[in-house]
């Protein structure tokens, strides 16, 4: 569990990168999801029908939700918050394919949060200016400054741990069970883990498609709260 | 649970470019799509209810120059009618008028005629009564004085 295999390496300007299994776990959503999209362009019709009809769907939803999360203002965050929505999505589901998702690498889940870290403070500079930001620290008082920045720099941490521990703690679960139906399997002379094939699916359904959903959820809707929390202060 | 950085850095880069590929090719143009489309359809909304306005409106005008065409029409009809009725009582009371003027000058005619006869006749009693005088009494009559002898003894009589 958690050990990082490193897949192959390459050095870009005396740099070494070591691909893990992760990074290329990330790249086939990447693709899929490049695919998808391709599909579906150049089928846009005035009349929706079929696929287009769930796009639109997709894409309205997303948009109402940025809307009413944060308002007109930040309605132009709808293609990151999107984005981040469906890769997650899809990094969560891939449990399903019987790999590991590549969420329950902490690294993935670090690179996510870094990435909703510094969209929060680009966008609360932006909006407010440098001074203005940077005296938020002393909100409401100069005394609360170490508090603030501790208070701020956790949020990557938590978001990240909170994504990286649920589909962690999904994917032994589900192992465990795969485990526990072999070996009841082998106690009962069954000659194959024949257990495992029909009921692990409501296990699947609750941890792979609930959680996977539902911490997806969670971290988009934190990340959007954080960015307009921490603008608006 | 260790942290690899290689790993961090390109999750980074992959949301980066997915972001950029979703923004460009999915959210941009889908929500631009919706867009244009509930605005073409606000507008052919729009349009219809203008459409429907101005046909209200050039029917409502329409029905009030019926009217007035329907209005007009009569009071030609009762024009003509007036002017017929009138035309006709002209032609009566003309075609009256000659009536007598004719019946007049028919009158007028017989009563010269009879005048015309009468004479005729006295002459012809003159004649006649000369004319028996000269078989009776010969033939040295004096014409020109009888004739004015017999003459007067008419006109006595009174014939």
């Amino acid at each position: 569990m958690g050990e990082v295999k490193t897949l192959f390496e390459f050095t870009i300007g005396g740099l070494k990168f070591g691909i893990t299994y992760s990074v290329v776990a990330q790249w086939i959503v990447m693709i899929f999801i490049m695919l998808m999209v391709l599909l579906i362009r150049g089928r846009m019709n005035d009349v929706p029908r079929g696929i287009q009809v769930w796009v639109e769907t997709l894409v309205e939803t997303i948009n109402s939700l940025v809307r009413s999360n944060m308002g007109e203002k930040y309605e132009k965050f709808t293609p990151f918050v999107g984005t981040l929505m469906i890769y997650l999505l899809l990094l969560n589901l891939f449990g399903l394919t019987g790999f590991r998702p590549p969420t329950a690498d902490y690294s993935v889940a670090l690179g996510l949060a870094i990435i909703s870290f510094v969209l929060i403070h680009a966008t609360a500079i932006r909006n407010n200016g440098i001074k203005h930001y940077l005296k938020g620290y002393t909100h409401p008082y100069t005394a609360m400054l170490p508090l603030n920045i501790v208070e701020r720099l956790v949020v990557p941490v938590s978001l990240s741990l909170r994504l990286f521990g649920n589909i962690t703690a999904a994917v032994i679960l589900v192992e465990l069970i795969y485990d526990g139906l072999a070996y009841l399997s082998g106690v009962l002379h069954l000659g194959i883990p024949l257990l495992q094939a029909v009921i692990p699916i409501p296990f699947h359904v609750y941890f792979d498609l609930f959680d996977g959903a539902i911490q997806m959820f969670i971290f988009v809707m934190l990340t959007m709260i954080f960015i307009k929390t921490t603008s608006d202060h | 649970m260790e942290v690899n950085l290689t790993t961090v850095i390109f999750t980074i880069i992959n949301v980066l470019i997915l972001y950029w590929y979703l923004r460009k090719f999915l959210f941009t143009p889908v929500t631009n799509f919706m867009n244009k489309r509930t605005k073409s359809i606000e507008d052919k909304i729009q349009s219809a209810e203008e459409k429907l306005k101005t046909a209200e409106e050039a029917k409502v005008k329409y029905e009030s120059k019926l009217q007035m065409a329907d209005d007009e029409g009569k009071k030609i009809i009762d024009e003509y009618r007036t002017k017929a009725i009138k035309r006709s009582d002209d032609i009566i009371m003309s075609a009256k008028k000659e009536a007598e003027a004719i019946r007049k000058r028919a009158e007028l005619d017989a009563e010269r005629e009879y005048e015309r006869v009468q004479d005729e006749i006295k002459k012809q009693i003159v004649e006649l009564s000369l004319l028996a005088a000269k078989k009776s009494i010969g033939e040295q009559l004096d014409e020109e004085k009888h004739h004015e002898l017999i003459r007067e003894f008419i006109s006595k009589v009174g014939v």
